[in-house]
């Protein structure tokens, strides 16, 4: 390219671009290829790349992986999302009325502290051993991210826009939906993301401790057989989902939405 | 010509705290706006000019005294007074033509077709034709401020309220509005009431310039100008009451400066 010799030879196109990025991964599966076959480390502990790989097509191909996949999907779909709705209520309500705050602020700072995994034991006690546990978790460690963000996202809706919607008649459906859930939507799509990633952490410990299925149950019940290799497959896939869900779907919202109307939080 | 008195203030007074840290923001104001007419706030920063200006459009209400519009008491903000926002305070996630329709969505009685209709109108009338489809972030600020008084316009105010809608705009952009506004004043026949602090800008587009004075804000001055548009004041013409204002105007900035210094000439 004309240009890339009048910079004086600086490398552009999207090859040179993807080698700066990737080279570093590379450059870690290698050592780690290095260990596992040099090193001291039992096969069964620290597997090489190329064994993980291959007993990731073997579950993958079985069947088994994906049954996991989806058991942990669906009580994150359901968890999240029901997270999401009551968070979101929560924080509208919390956010628009100064009454509503003062009054329940106080306890909901009280709750919001204690780590997901710690509400296990009082899941399995009142719901058994089983998916309403489990989304019960997902759902008490989730709200808090969203919630607090949508409030925060209220706040910062300008008193001009404010006005000027009531002074255009704007009735509480129009004020919510036309000026409230856009206005705070860059702090509510923030609270989401946090949300999410919290909820699929929970879900992955909230499975070792007591499911039967689910990526969680995978990774634990490779650990007790002595399958290093399988661990990892299950751990690699756990990253996957959560890399894949923030790309697609919270970027992809990112852009239909901030983007589109020039609102990056950055101003 | 007597013509029907549209906003009427009574003896409007504000105090905003009490006791020893009360800030006397007005002072007694009463006036008198005719349909029709282009009235003026003139004064220097701080003044009140602006907060007399919101307690007619409701966002904020009198300590003492009142202000009716077409014969009803204020009390809260309505369509029927139409407010043109310093900072254009148009809704970022929604098009221009969205914006513009904003004030049409509670009308029941008017289908979808009729309300694209009256947005191209309004759209046309303050030279936004082709930019109904575009975000406010897209437009240069003279564009913005042209489609926030679209979107005031088009619930069909009683008056446009104006807070220094220009202010933020270089000269050349800031003198084409200006010549727009009146435009727009001779096709839609609106009473405005209009806020500024430049002296220049009263002079090109009152009918009526009504003078603060610096706070406890006070109407020093009421002045009618008769001069055809359109108007330069650099005529000769208005020499006289520019110089009667800019006195005023000066004087009023000065008071605060304590005897010990040298009088610095305010902006």
């Amino acid at each position: 390219m004309a240009t890339a010799e009048l910079a004086g030879k600086k490398r552009t196109g999207w090859t040179w671009s993807l080698i700066r990025q990737g080279w570093s991964t590379v450059l870690i599966i290698l050592i780690w290829h290095m260990i596992a076959t040099y090193g001291p480390y039992p096969r069964f502990m620290l597997p090489t790349p190329l064994e993980v790989v291959m007993r990731g097509w073997h579950v993958a191909s079985s069947g088994f992986l994906w049954e996991q996949i989806l058991a942990s999907l669906r009580r994150q779909v359901i968890g999240f999302g029901l997270a999401m709705i009551i968070g979101m209520s929560l924080g509208f309500i919390l956010g628009i009325s100064q009454k509503a705050r003062t009054a329940m602020i106080a306890p909901l700072r009280m709750l919001y502290p204690i780590p997901g995994l710690a509400w296990i034991p009082l899941a399995i006690l009142w719901f058994g051993i089983g998916d309403e546990s489990m989304i019960f978790v997902i759902v008490i460690a989730a709200i808090w991210p969203v919630m607090f963000n949508t409030i925060s996202g209220v706040d910062a809706i300008s008193t001009t826009h404010l006005r000027a919607a009531k002074s255009l008649g704007a009735n509480w459906w129009t004020m919510f939906t036309r000026v409230y859930l856009p206005g705070s939507l860059a702090f509510s799509i923030t609270g989401m993301r946090l949300s999410f990633g919290t909820s699929w952490r929970v879900i992955v410990g909230a499975e070792i401790i007591a499911a039967s299925t689910g990526l969680g149950y995978m990774i634990n019940n490779a650990r007790s057989i002595l399958r290093g290799d399988e661990l990892m497959v299950g751990m690699v896939v756990i990253a996957v989902i959560g890399y894949i869900t923030e790309k697609v779907i919270f970027d992809y919202l990112e852009k239909a939405t901030l983007d589109r109307w020039g609102m990056r939080a950055a101003n | 010509m007597v013509g029907k008195t549209i906003i009427e203030a009574q003896g409007v007074s504000k105090v905003y705290g009490s006791g020893q840290e009360a800030v006397v923001a007005l002072d007694d104001i009463s006036f008198k706006v005719t349909e029709g007419e282009l009235v003026c706030m003139l004064g220097p920063s701080g003044c009140g000019k602006t907060t007399m200006l919101n307690i007619v459009a409701g966002f904020e209400t009198a300590s003492s005294g009142q202000v009716l519009v077409g014969g009803n008491k204020v009390s809260k903000p309505a369509p029927d007074r139409g407010y043109v926002f310093q900072d254009h305070g148009l809704f970022p996630w929604l098009t221009i033509s969205q914006n513009v329709g904003f004030g049409l969505l509670r009308n029941k009685t008017m289908s979808k077709e009729q309300r694209k209709s009256e947005v191209q109108r309004y759209l046309h009338m303050v030279g936004l034709s082709d930019f109904g489809d575009v975000y406010p972030h897209q437009l240069s600020g003279g564009m913005r401020q042209r489609a926030a008084i679209g979107r005031a316009l088009a619930p069909d105010p009683q008056v446009v309220l104006m807070d220094e809608p220009f202010a933020a705009l270089d000269a050349q952009t800031r003198y084409a509005m200006q010549i727009a506004l009146l435009e727009i004043r001779d096709k839609s026949h609106k009473t405005i009431l209009f806020v500024t602090h430049s002296i220049d800008e009263a002079l090109m587009l009152s009918d009526r310039v009504m003078l603060f004075s610096r706070r406890p804000g006070r109407l020093r001055l009421v002045e009618s100008i008769k001069a055809d548009h359109p108007r330069a004041p650099n005529d000769p013409a208005f020499s006289e009451l520019k110089d009667k204002l800019f006195t005023i105007l000066q004087e009023e900035r000065q008071i605060d400066i304590p005897d010990n210094q040298t009088m610095v000439k305010a902006s």
